[in-house]
């Protein structure tokens, strides 16, 4: 690797080092996944600084030229941060799906608390449940929110 | 508590029935489905969700006489389901009716498998077109136009997952994909929870029976669409047959949710006295 190479590379990973924090700092970014990009980042400083790592790695695992190998890295990264962020939006589908679900349970008692509140009977012939609970086994516990939270 | 107003009827000696109907974008056809199970099971609430419907299914529903729950985006049959399970949980109801919102399925073949729960034939009764020698067959043979109507490639991927399901539950499956479906208390209590997402309908089987729960079948006839469009075009079938199977797999060797099986510690089912007469309650 040539010096001019090298200067080259450390200006580009100290800019995307600083867009990093710039992000953090104006919470485009969350801390949490800065972190990864940030050791990414130093470790991929590390690389270009000290090339002699680079040839020994290369050496070590047997792989032919040092381009290879850091190719091969580089998709193994991606790969696993593909992973990851599929993992988060799995989470997210989930956390979504059950926000959704509480807003269509709390829609549907506000709705009833209005028709209440405006002076409609409440529902006809709603006394007549004598073997609800009989036949329930285990009836709502009336002390707590008769919806309970999805997983 | 206001919550527990909502059973407006029950079967005498049977406890209550929630009749549930998952819609997207059924405008055309929620309201005739609302009124004929009004009129066949007229002691049963109707709870219709609206899985954020861009058309006016919400507003036919409000002028219908059922409850609705309106998801406010777009989530799938699998989480519509869900939470209408959960209010069905919540409300204590002993029975839920699922019914397809398309005007597919007919009341009176809910009502057959409402009884067979009720009975304690089984935890859950699944609705089934292929099975040979029941009144949809004898329907259908009266009548043609009722013969159910499907495209080759829907055909031969009903087959394929009845051979999985039955497969994987050791149990004959015919019609893995029928919506119409009767759940008592039990099997509520545990999908409330549990329930399968995206088509739900193959993994729910095996979902259940991993749980501990009885499954069986009953004909039933399935009638055309009455209005708007399958959920499922014929373009995506292939992708629904592979991804249905693959979620139905993974369901037979998933970690439960709790280490054992749901229905383990449950009482054993006991078949419900049925009085002698029923008055209709509404």
């Amino acid at each position: 690797m040539s010096p001019r190479t090298q200067v080259i590379g450390i200006v580009t990973i100290v800019l995307a080092l600083v867009l990093i924090m710039e992000l953090v700092r104006r919470r485009r970014l969350r801390t949490g996944y800065s972190l990864l990009w940030l050791f990414t980042g130093l470790a991929v400083l590390v690389l270009v600084v000290w090339t002699g790592l680079v040839e020994y790695l290369t050496q070590f695992l047997g792989v032919r030229s040092p381009g290879s190998m850091l190719f091969a890295a580089g998709i193994l990264f991606t790969l696993i941060l593909l992973l990851e962020h599929s993992l988060a939006l799995s989470t997210l589908w989930n956390d979504n799906k059950c926000l959704n679900q509480e807003v269509a349970l709390l829609e549907w008692r506000i709705r009833r608390l209005e028709a209440s509140l405006a002076g409609e009977p409440a529902t006809p012939a709603s006394a007549s449940v004598p073997d609800r609970q009989s036949a329930s086994g285990a009836g709502p516990n009336l002390e707590e929110d008769i919806f309970e939270p999805a997983m | 508590m206001w919550g527990r107003q909502r059973v407006t009827g029950s079967y005498p000696g049977m406890g209550s029935v929630l009749v549930v109907i998952p819609a997207y974008n059924e405008e055309e056809s929620i309201r005739k489905v609302v009124e004929g199970v009004n009129h066949h099971i007229p002691a049963a609430d109707v709870l219709v969700v609206d899985d954020g419907s861009s058309d006016g299914t919400s507003r036919r529903i409000r002028e219908s006489d059922a409850e609705l729950l309106r998801l406010p985006r777009n989530l799938g049959v699998g989480a519509a389901l869900e939470v209408a399970l959960r209010y069905a949980e919540g409300m204590g109801y002993s029975y839920a009716l699922r019914l397809d919102a398309d005007g597919q399925h007919d009341p009176l073949d809910a009502l057959r498998l409402l009884e067979a729960v009720r009975r304690g034939e089984a935890d859950v009764l699944i609705g089934s077109r292929f099975l040979e020698a029941g009144s949809g067959e004898r329907q259908a043979a009266r009548n043609p136009r009722l013969r159910y109507q499907t495209t080759p490639i829907r055909a031969l991927g009903i087959k394929v997952f009845a051979s999985l399901v039955s497969l994987l539950i050791g149990q004959h499956i015919s019609d893995p994909t029928c919506g119409l479906r009767c759940f008592n208390r039990q099997a509520i209590c545990y999908l409330a929870r549990h329930h399968p997402q995206d088509y739900p309908e193959v993994e729910s089987m095996v979902v259940l029976h991993r749980a501990g729960f009885r499954l069986k079948e009953l004909p039933v006839a399935i009638y055309p669409r009455t209005g708007g469009v399958s959920s499922i075009s014929t373009w995506k079938a292939v992708y629904y047959v592979f991804r249905v199977m693959l979620a139905a797999s993974i369901a037979a060797v998933r970690s439960l949710p709790n280490g054992k099986p749901a229905a383990a510690g449950r009482r054993p089912m006991e078949p419900e006295k049925i009085p002698e007469e029923e008055p209709h309650v509404a």
